[in-house]
């Protein structure tokens, strides 16, 4: 008999059993089983939440909505046009990111009514006008990164997009060229241009004879020399009714030969944000004067005469006797008035006064009419007189500073033309034609914020430091054009705002210098294109319920 | 070789995580890049990105594609190998791609399990292919009567029948070591390690057969035989184990993959098609 071979022998126990391959092991089962019920899971997680409507996109956000837009988590079309809907028919596969920024933000956050997505001055419809999409709120507004995430303070990267090159940009709008060339920024820190305000070939015509210096020193006299025929200012020379104001200036125990020694916050006060009415309130003064809309304690309230300089430069007009008998008695002539005004109220008030005087209306009368009452007239005489005080007053009041003090002058120096600049028609003459409107603004770069309040622990002189300097105190009766705006340079403000090093020994930087830490768009600083403005209101208002479920406009779109 | 050329399995599972290290290295860049705003942050929805999630999302149905080639493996679709060769390295590139289409960011809760899903079977995925560098070698050399682990009872049962014959030829009845084989021996080969027996442990099956062999001197020849059988026994034991090492991955890998799917089906058609 023939021995069975090897291979037979070691196939003997896999005979009648060929499929054996086709078994499944323990491992392969539960793999089947899990698998099975990953599926179930999955399917079941889905269709539960396909199921309820309100729930059935929660899942499908990719990230939570900032807290105030956190009532619609769920409902993607309340700022997602669907597709195909009005407003979202990009049908391309390529196409989904157009198709997820086809958005209604302007139910609540209309733009002007000539174009809803018109959010200038940023981004005004002159920009951008072949690509509406690119102007778009997300274009630099992202939500779905947490209920936290500050969605009004977009990235620098966001801004650096464009204004890296802006001038790019520019010409796709206006292929000719015909458009201001821009300034290429990438970084606070970096390239930005140095403030407009600060621009040396324009600098800002402040139309206000003011020195610092002086008015800071102790007395408010110059440290150069007793020229100022007022040294030293004491406490007596202020207007009793300003001398609590000034207290704290000089000796608080009210010594009136203390000198006044004034700092910033004499006349600089941070707006407190109260209704006028209260402290900041100047009978007779437009309230947009005191206080423009602006965020409270970021900005210093307007100088005003009335606030901060007339304690000491009161328009008291002082009292005279004419060569011809007639008495003028002190009286106070009003502020923001020009020339011509003035000049009549001069005369109108010695009119007054003279009128006034019995003796000039006692005129003799002629005879056979002694029963007719006394007539009031003014002989050519009393006209001629007074018309000589009057000069003599307006000639004082309009002195331009260069004749010789008189003790019939304003107290405190030479009128008008002491602190304003004015324009003459003829330059001989004492009148000027107009007196020059003062640059009263408290916010010197409108496109950029800036709180004071949060850089009030510094020193002011950090930042003005001008009267410090030696030679930028201009002595009384010398240098009398304006001074300078002190303002700081930007690199200034870069010693702090830049990323944190090491210069020269010292740590330097480290505070926050993002774009949108100083520019604010959309206008939101501007009384009139902030959010309140009346070109931002919505088209349609809703109800509560209609509100959280989502408001839509009835005319949809955008 | 899947993986590497080397012959040593350690070099081959480094080789392997150095690949995923440098697969990743370009995304790893990207997001350096972007967090120092150099370039802009990447997004699921930019050309990039929707580029990066197809491709990825068509990387994950060709992997899933493996299921079914198992099923059909009597047709002729390519070679089994090349098929895995496939799936490990297209796995592999799937990872940055899946990455660079989420924009470095979770998103919402779908987006998330989505993520987490797909990290979690590219990671079962490395782990299971890291230990197949190891075990089969282990077999192959430690395991010179390796069988398809389904046969293993069917193996035991015919040497069940093969002991019982020596058995039966060798001694008579009433002997003590048909006792012995009937109630300790036997449940032992065909259960193995289940029955319960001490004879699973080596050291145990050294003393149980040395003290038989002092008292019974004569039936050294038949114990030795016995002893040789539990030996077999305890390979087979011993390799069930590897086995279930060298396969448990797969319940993690396969049903997470299967969950990944229908989620990830999700959310094209969210992301795509209804918006």
């Amino acid at each position: 008999m023939q021995d069975s071979s090897t291979n037979r022998e070691r196939a003997g126990p896999f005979r009648g059993h060929r499929h054996y391959f086709h078994a499944a092991t323990s491992v392969a089962r539960w793999r089947t089983r899990l698998s099975a019920l990953a599926l179930v899971l999955s399917v079941g997680w889905i269709a539960s939440r396909a199921v309820d409507k309100e729930e059935r996109y929660a899942d499908v956000s990719h990230g939570p909505l900032i807290e105030a837009h956190g009532t619609w988590s769920h409902r993607c079309d309340v700022c997602h046009i669907p597709f195909g809907e009005p407003g979202n028919t990009s049908g391309g596969l390529m196409d989904c990111r157009e198709r997820w920024r086809a958005f209604r933000c302007n139910s609540c956050h209309p733009g002007s009514s000539g174009d809803a997505k018109n959010y200038a001055p940023h981004y005004t419809a002159a920009h951008w006008k072949n690509d509406a999409k690119s102007r778009d709120c997300s274009s630099c507004h992202h939500d779905h990164q947490g209920r936290n995430f500050a969605l009004s303070r977009p990235s620098d990267s966001t801004c650096v997009r464009c204004h890296r090159d802006l001038n790019r940009l520019r010409e796709k709008d206006a292929p000719s060229g015909s458009f201001e060339p821009a300034t290429e920024i990438s970084a606070f820190h970096g390239n930005h241009p140095e403030f407009r305000v600060l621009n040396k070939e324009r600098p800002p015509n402040r139309s206000l004879k003011f020195n610092h210096g002086l008015h800071m020193a102790v007395g408010l006299t110059s440290a150069t020399g007793k020229v100022n025929p007022n040294a030293l200012f004491n406490l007596a020379d202020v207007d009793p009714k300003f001398a609590d104001q000034y207290l704290r200036f000089a000796d608080p125990k009210g010594n009136p030969a203390s000198p006044v020694h004034l700092d910033c916050s004499a006349c600089h006060q941070l707006d407190t944000g109260r209704e006028l009415g209260s402290s900041n309130h100047v009978p007779g003064l437009p309230t947009e004067l005191t206080s423009p809309a602006r965020p409270a304690g970021a900005y210093y309230l307007p100088i005003t005469f009335e606030k901060h300089c007339q304690a000491c430069h009161s328009l008291n007009v002082t009292g005279w006797t004419s060569s011809g008998g007639l008495k003028v008695t002190g009286f106070d002539l009003p502020h923001r008035l020009q020339p011509d005004e003035v000049d009549r109220r001069i005369r109108g008030e010695i009119a007054r006064q003279v009128i006034k005087q019995d003796k000039f209306q006692k005129v003799p009368l002629p005879p056979n009419e002694r029963l007719d009452p006394r007539a009031t007239q003014l002989p050519e005489s009393l006209r001629a007189e007074t018309e000589k005080i009057a000069n003599h007053y307006s000639r004082l009041v309009f002195d331009r500073g260069d004749g010789p003090s008189s003790p019939l002058a304003i107290k405190g120096g030479y009128a008008c033309l002491k602190c304003h600049t004015a324009q003459f028609d003829n330059p001989q003459t004492a009148r000027p034609k107009s007196i020059d409107a003062t640059s009263a603004r408290t916010i010197w770069m409108p496109n950029g914020r800036f709180d004071h309040t949060a850089h009030r622990v510094v020193d002011c002189k950090e930042c003005h430091k001008m009267w410090d300097e030696p030679g930028k105190v201009k002595p009384l009766g010398m240098d009398w054009s304006s001074e300078p705006a002190n303002l700081p340079s930007i690199a200034k403000c870069q010693e702090c705002h830049a990323p944190q090093s090491r210069q020269g020994g010292r740590m330097s930087g480290g505070v926050r210098h993002g774009c949108v830490d100083c520019h604010r768009y959309h206008g939101a600083d501007h009384p009139l294109q902030g959010p309140g403005s009346p070109h931002r209101e919505p088209k349609e208002r809703f109800d509560i319920g209609t509100f959280l479920r989502g408001p839509r406009p009835k005319e949809g779109g955008r | 070789m899947l993986v590497g050329g080397s012959t040593f399995a350690r070099n081959r599972v480094a080789y392997l995580l150095g690949a995923v290290v440098l697969f990743c290295l370009p995304v790893a860049g990207w997001y350096v890049a972007a967090l120092w705003e150099w370039v802009e942050w990447p997004s699921g929805s930019t050309h990039l990105g929707l580029v990066f999630g197809i491709i990825a999302a068509a990387i994950i149905a060709f992997e899933m594609l493996l299921w079914p080639r198992k099923w059909f493996r009597g047709y002729r679709l390519g070679r089994t190998r090349s098929w895995m060769y496939w799936h490990v390295w297209l796995g592999i590139l799937s990872l940055p791609l899946a990455i660079g289409h989420s924009g470095f960011h979770l998103g919402g809760t779908l987006t998330s399990a989505v993520m987490v899903l797909f990290l979690l079977v590219i990671l079962s995925g490395l782990w299971g292919l890291s230990l197949q560098q190891f075990l089969p070698r282990m077999l192959l050399d430690e395991f010179p009567i390796e069988t398809i682990q389904m046969e293993i009872p069917r193996i035991m049962a015919h040497h069940l029948v093969e002991a019982e014959r020596f058995i039966v030829a060798a001694t008579g009845a009433g002997d003590p070591i048909r006792s012995f084989f009937r109630e300790e021996v036997a449940p032992y080969l065909l259960d193995g390690r289940a029955s319960g027996s001490p004879l699973y442990s080596a050291a145990r099956v050294e003393t149980v057969f040395h003290d038989r062999a002092i008292r019974q001197p004569e039936a050294g020849p038949l114990l030795q035989k016995l002893k040789a059988f539990c030996e077999i026994r305890r390979q087979y034991d011993r390799q069930v184990r590897i086995h279930r090492w060298l396969h448990n991955w797969l319940c993690v890998h396969v049903p997470l993959s299967v969950a990944l799917c229908v989620l990830l089906f999700v959310h094209i058609v969210t992301a795509l098609k209804y918006w």
